[in-house]
C-alpha cells in the first residue's frame, strides 16, 4: 500500500513537470510570453 | 415489431432535433441590397447618415467592431479622445502625423480603412506580430469592396460621432455616377519620393524601414549588396519567386505591380539599392 | 497453374493500373484549354441565368441531391477503410472471426454503391441544369481534373467489385496479402476521389490560382486545388467518414442483435456492434481537433468568413452542433458502460460510471450554453446585456474547449475500463503502471482545467493559444494509456467475455449514433455552404439567384430532417437487400417443384 502511494506521488510530480514544460513550450512557440508564475508577461 | 420500434425511436430523435432547430431564433441573412443613392443631393448630415447605414450594413463593420473585443468598439468609445490619443501615440507614423483637428481625423480614418496595418491599436494586432499587422481587410477590396463615395460616407459618419467637423463632401454629378459604380480608385498623382511610396503601400508594416522595427518580412538594410536591381524588382513584383530563408511564401501582397507606377517603382529601387547595412544585430 | 507466375502477373496488372492513374493525375494541365479562354474574368450572372425548371428552384434540388450523395459517398468510402484494417488484424492474428466480420461489413454496404452513383449522377445533372454559369466557370478552373474524376470512378468500381468478389478466392497465404493490396488500392482511389471533390468545394470558399480582382485563371489546376482550406477539409472528412461508417454498420449490428434467436448469433452481433462503436469512437475522438484546424484556417483566410460562421448569423448552429455531439458522446459512453456487464470483472468498475456520467453531462451542458444571443432591445433590457451575466461566460471558447477536452478524456476512460475488464495483468510492474496512468489522468485533467481558467483571466489572444495545451494533454493521455495498456496486456490472464450479454436498451444507443451523426453531417454542410454568404466563389463570383440568402435554421433543419429520412430509407433498403441475398427459399415438401 505504502509503495503504491509513493509511486503515485512520484508519478504525479513527474507528470506535473512534464505538462508544465509542454505548456510553456507551446505557449512561447505561439509568441505568447509566459512568466514563471503562469501569468502572461506584461 | 423490432423494426417498427427502432424506426419509431429514430423518428422521435429526429423530431427532437428538428424541433430544437425551429425554436431557436430564426434569422435569414439576405445578400446586401444595391442601394441607389442620389449622391448629388446629399448634404453633410445626409452623407453621415448614409455612412451609418453602411457601417451597420453592407460595410460589415459591426461584425468585428463591437463589444466582443475583436476590434475597437467604435460605437461605444469616445471617438474624439480615442483618435487624438492614437494620433499622438509615439508609435503612430501615418498619414495624420503633423496634421491636427478635423484634417488629422479624416486622414487617420481614411488610412485606417485603406491600409489598416499602417497603425494598429495596442492589443488588436494579429497574434505574434506585436501589433504591427492588422487582421482588418482593406475596405476598398473584396470581400467588402466599398466605393470611394461609400468610404467618404463612412468618414463623414465617424467624424460626426467624434464631434469633429465633417471634412468630406458628397461627390457631385458625373463624379457621383462613377463613384457609385466602381470600387474606389485613388486619383492621386505619382509619389515624389521613395518614402511616400513606402508609406502608401505600407511596406514598413512588415519590413524594418524608416525605423519601424517590423520583422514580419526579411531585413532590407544592405539589400543592394545581396541582390542586384533586377532581383529586388522581382521580389517586389513577384514576391513568391524567391523566399528568404526562415520566411514563408504567400504573406507579402502579390499585387504591387498593379499599385505602383513605373516612376514610383524606380524611386523605390533607387532607395533600396542604396539602403546601408546596419550594424550586425545582436 | 504456376502460383508464383500468376501472382507476378497480378502484381504487374495492378502496377500498370496505378502507373496510369498517377500519370493521369499528374497531367490535368496537359488537358488545358486555350490560354485566352482562361484569361477571361469570372462571369457575372444575372437573375435570368438561373433557370426554374418545372416550378423548381435550383437550390433545394441541388441541396437534396448533394446531401444524399455525400451521406452515401461517406459511407461507401469509409467502410473499406476500416474493413481493410480488420482484415489485416485477422491475417496477422490468424483469427478467422475478424475475417468473417470484415467480409460481412463489405457485404452489407455493397448495394449502397449504386445508390451513391445514382445520387452523384443526379447531383451532376442538377448542377449543370440549374447552375450552368457556375459550372462553366468551375470547369474552366479545374479543366482536366473533371476527366480524371471520371476515370477515378471507373477505377473505384473496378477495385470495389474486385475486392469484394475475390474475397473467398483469395483467402489464404500469399493470396490473402494480394487481397489486402487490392483493398489498399481501393482505399487510395476512394480517398483520391474525395480529395478531388474537396478541391472544388474548398475552391468555392477560399479560391486560389485565380486573380482576386477579376477571377481570371492565373494558376495551374494544382494551385486551385491546393487552396488554403483543402487539406483541413481533407483531414476532417477522412476522420468523420470513418466515424460515420462505424456508426452506420453499428446500427446494422444492433438491429440484427435484436432480431436473431441463437446465442451464437447474438454473441456474433454483439461483438460486431462493439467493434462498430469502437471504430465510431476512435474516428470521433480526433475530430474536434480536425474541426478546430478547419475553423482556424477559415479565420486565417478571412476573418470575416470566420466570424460569420461562429460569431455572426450562423453562431446558433454551433449550439445545435453541441447538442448533437453531446448526444453522440452520451450514446457511445452509455453503450460502453452497458458493455461492462459482459464480464464479471467489469462489475468492479460500475461504481465509477456515475462520475464519468457527471462529467459527460456537465461538459455537454457547458458546451451547449450560448454566449452571444440575438436579442430584441426589450430582451436586452431584461437580460441586462447582450449575454447572461452568470451563464454568458460559459459560452466563450475557454469554457467550451475545456468541456470538450474533458468529455473526450472521460469517453476514452470508459473505453479503457471496458478494455481492462477483459484482462487481468500478470506482469510484475502492473502496480507501478497503474499508478502512472492514474497520476496521468489526475494531472492531465488539472492541466486542462488550469489552461481553461488561464484563458479566462488573460486577453483574447491567450484564450485561443491556451486551447493547444489542452489538446496536447488529451492526446497524451490517450496515447500513453494505450501504450502502457498494450504492454501490460502481454501475457495477461484473459477473463471470459460473455458476448451477447447486453440489454435491449443498450442497442438503442447504437441506433442513436447514426441518426445523430447523419443530422450532424447535414448541419455542418449547411454551415460550410452558408459561410460563402451571397457568393458562389467567395469574393470572385456573386450569387445572383433568387436563393442567394442564407435560409433560417428552422427551414434548414426541416430540409436536413427530410434528407436524413430519405437516407435512412435507402440504408434500410440496402441492409435488407444484403439479408435477402443470403436467403434461400426451401423447396416445397410435396416433392418435385412444378412451378
Amino acid at each position: 500500500m505504502k509503495a503504491r502511494v509513493v509511486t503515485f506521488v512520484i508519478a504525479m510530480a513527474a507528470w506535473l513537470v512534464y505538462f508544465y514544460a509542454v505548456d510553456w513550450l507551446i505557449m512561447t512557440r505561439q509568441g505568447l510570453p509566459v512568466a514563471w508564475n503562469l501569468l502572461p508577461a506584461s | 415489431m423490432t423494426f417498427l420500434r427502432v424506426m419509431l425511436f429514430s423518428l422521435v430523435v429526429l423530431l427532437a432535433y428538428t424541433l430544437f432547430a425551429n425554436i431557436l431564433p430564426q434569422v435569414q441573412s439576405d445578400p446586401p441590397k444595391e442601394e441607389k443613392i442620389d449622391l448629388g443631393s446629399l448634404d453633410a448630415a445626409g452623407l453621415a447618415a448614409w455612412g451609418e447605414r453602411i457601417f451597420k450594413g453592407q460595410g460589415t463593420c459591426t461584425l468585428c467592431h463591437n463589444e466582443l473585443g475583436r476590434a475597437p468598439d467604435l460605437l461605444k468609445l469616445d471617438l474624439a479622445a480615442e483618435f487624438a490619443e492614437r494620433i499622438a501615440d509615439p508609435r503612430y507614423d501615418g498619414a495624420a502625423k503633423g496634421l491636427d483637428g478635423a484634417a488629422a481625423i479624416e486622414a487617420y480614418l481614411r488610412e485606417s480603412m485603406l491600409d489598416p496595418s499602417a497603425y494598429v491599436v495596442a492589443g488588436f494586432g494579429k497574434k505574434g506580430t506585436n501589433d504591427t499587422v492588422s487582421p482588418m481587410p482593406a475596405v476598398d477590396r473584396p470581400p467588402i469592396g466599398l466605393s470611394e463615395a461609400e468610404i467618404d460616407a463612412l468618414i463623414a459618419f465617424l467624424e460626426e460621432r467624434a464631434g469633429a467637423e465633417i471634412t468630406v463632401t458628397a461627390p457631385t454629378g458625373e463624379q457621383a455616377q462613377a463613384a457609385a459604380q466602381d470600387g474606389g480608385e485613388e486619383e492621386t498623382g505619382p509619389a515624389e519620393t521613395a518614402q511616400a511610396v513606402i508609406e502608401r503601400l505600407g511596406c514598413a508594416a512588415c519590413h524594418d524601414l524608416e525605423g519601424s522595427g517590423a520583422d514580419v518580412g526579411p531585413r532590407l538594410d544592405g539589400i543592394g549588396k545581396r541582390y542586384d536591381r533586377a532581383m529586388i524588382r522581382q521580389s517586389i513584383l513577384d514576391p513568391n519567386a524567391h523566399i528568404a530563408e526562415g520566411f514563408e511564401p504567400d504573406i507579402m501582397p502579390q499585387d504591387y505591380a498593379e499599385q505602383l507606377r513605373v516612376s514610383e517603382l524606380e524611386l523605390l529601387l533607387d532607395y533600396l539599392e542604396k539602403l546601408p547595412a546596419k550594424e550586425a544585430a545582436q | 497453374m504456376n502460383p508464383a507466375g500468376s501472382m507476378r502477373r497480378a502484381w504487374t496488372v495492378v502496377f500498370l493500373v496505378l502507373a496510369a492513374t498517377a500519370a493521369a493525375l499528374a497531367a490535368p494541365d496537359a488537358l488545358a484549354q486555350a490560354a485566352d479562354a482562361l484569361a477571361q474574368p469570372a462571369p457575372t450572372p444575372t437573375r435570368a441565368d438561373y433557370p426554374v425548371i418545372g416550378g423548381l428552384h435550383g437550390r433545394p434540388v441541388v441541396w437534396g441531391f448533394a446531401q444524399m450523395h455525400l451521406f452515401l459517398a461517406a459511407f461507401v468510402l469509409a467502410v473499406p477503410l476500416f474493413v481493410v484494417v480488420i482484415e489485416l488484424a485477422g491475417a496477422v492474428t490468424h483469427d478467422a472471426r475478424y475475417d468473417v466480420m470484415a467480409h460481412e461489413f463489405m457485404k452489407i454496404s455493397m448495394a449502397a454503391y449504386s445508390f451513391t452513383a445514382l445520387t452523384g449522377g443526379g447531383l451532376a445533372l442538377a448542377l449543370f441544369l440549374f447552375y450552368p454559369v457556375v459550372m462553366d466557370y468551375l470547369l474552366k478552373v479545374f479543366r482536366g481534373q473533371a476527366l480524371i474524376y471520371a476515370v477515378l470512378f471507373v477505377l473505384e468500381s473496378v477495385f470495389l467489385y474486385l475486392y469484394y468478389y475475390s474475397w473467398n478466392a483469395l483467402r489464404h497465404g500469399q493470396r490473402k496479402w494480394f487481397h489486402l493490396s487490392l483493398g489498399l488500392v481501393l482505399n487510395t482511389v476512394g480517398l483520391t476521389l474525395m480529395f478531388v471533390a474537396n478541391a472544388w468545394t474548398t475552391f468555392m470558399m477560399s479560391p486560389a490560382g485565380v486573380d482576386p480582382a477579376t477571377g481570371a485563371i492565373t494558376g495551374t489546376v494544382w494551385a486551385a486545388t491546393r487552396n488554403p482550406l483543402w487539406n483541413p477539409l481533407n483531414l476532417h472528412r477522412f476522420l468523420a467518414n470513418i466515424a460515420y461508417g462505424g456508426a452506420i454498420v453499428g446500427a446494422y449490428a444492433a438491429y440484427r442483435f435484436l432480431s436473431v434467436r441463437s446465442i451464437k448469433e447474438r454473441a456474433h452481433y454483439d461483438w460486431m456492434g462493439y467493434t462498430a462503436n469502437l471504430i465510431a469512437v476512435a474516428g470521433f475522438l480526433p475530430l474536434p481537433f480536425a474541426g478546430y484546424w478547419l475553423m482556424a484556417e477559415i479565420y486565417a483566410y478571412s476573418q470575416q468568413m470566420g466570424i460569420t460562421a461562429m460569431g455572426g448569423v450562423l453562431a446558433w448552429l454551433f449550439i445545435i452542433q453541441a447538442l448533437l455531439i453531446g448526444t453522440i458522446l452520451l450514446a457511445a459512453n452509455y453503450y460502453l458502460w452497458c458493455g461492462l456487464g459482459r464480464t464479471d470483472r467489469g462489475a468492479r468498475y460500475a461504481p465509477y460510471v456515475k462520475y464519468i456520467a457527471v462529467v459527460i453531462v456537465g461538459g455537454f451542458l457547458v458546451w451547449v450554453t450560448p454566449h452571444t444571443l440575438i436579442l430584441s432591445p426589450e430582451e436586452i433590457r431584461i437580460l441586462g446585456g447582450t449575454s447572461h451575466k452568470v451563464l454568458g461566460p460559459l459560452g466563450i471558447m475557454p469554457a467550451k474547449n475545456t468541456a470538450v477536452n474533458l468529455m473526450l478524456v472521460f469517453t476514452f476512460m470508459s473505453f479503457q475500463l471496458f478494455y481492462r475488464s477483459g484482462r487481468v495483468p500478470t506482469v510484475s510492474w502492473a502496480g507501478v503502471g497503474n499508478m502512472v496512468i492514474v497520476a496521468l489522468y489526475a494531472v492531465g485533467i488539472v492541466n486542462i482545467v488550469a489552461a481553461g481558467i488561464y484563458g479566462y483571466i488573460t486577453p483574447t489572444v491567450y484564450k485561443v493559444g491556451a486551447s493547444v495545451p489542452q489538446v496536447v494533454t488529451t492526446l497524451t493521455i490517450i496515447v500513453v494509456s494505450l501504450t502502457i495498456d498494450s504492454f501490460m496486456a502481454r501475457g495477461a490472464r484473459k477473463v471470459e467475455v460473455h458476448w451477447g450479454r447486453m440489454s435491449t436498451r443498450s442497442q438503442y444507443a447504437l441506433f442513436v449514433l447514426p441518426v445523430a451523426f447523419t443530422w450532424l453531417m447535414a448541419l455542418m454542410g449547411y454551415i460550410r455552404s452558408s459561410v460563402r454568404t451571397h457568393w458562389h466563389v467567395y469574393t470572385i463570383m456573386k450569387d445572383a439567384s433568387a436563393d442567394a440568402y442564407i435560409p433560417t435554421i428552422g427551414s434548414a433543419g426541416n430540409m436536413i430532417t427530410l434528407v436524413t429520412l430519405a437516407f435512412m430509407a435507402v440504408i434500410v433498403f440496402v441492409f435488407w437487400l444484403s439479408q435477402l441475398g443470403a436467403t434461400v427459399q426451401e423447396a416445397p415438401a410435396g416433392g418435385e417443384d412444378r412451378s
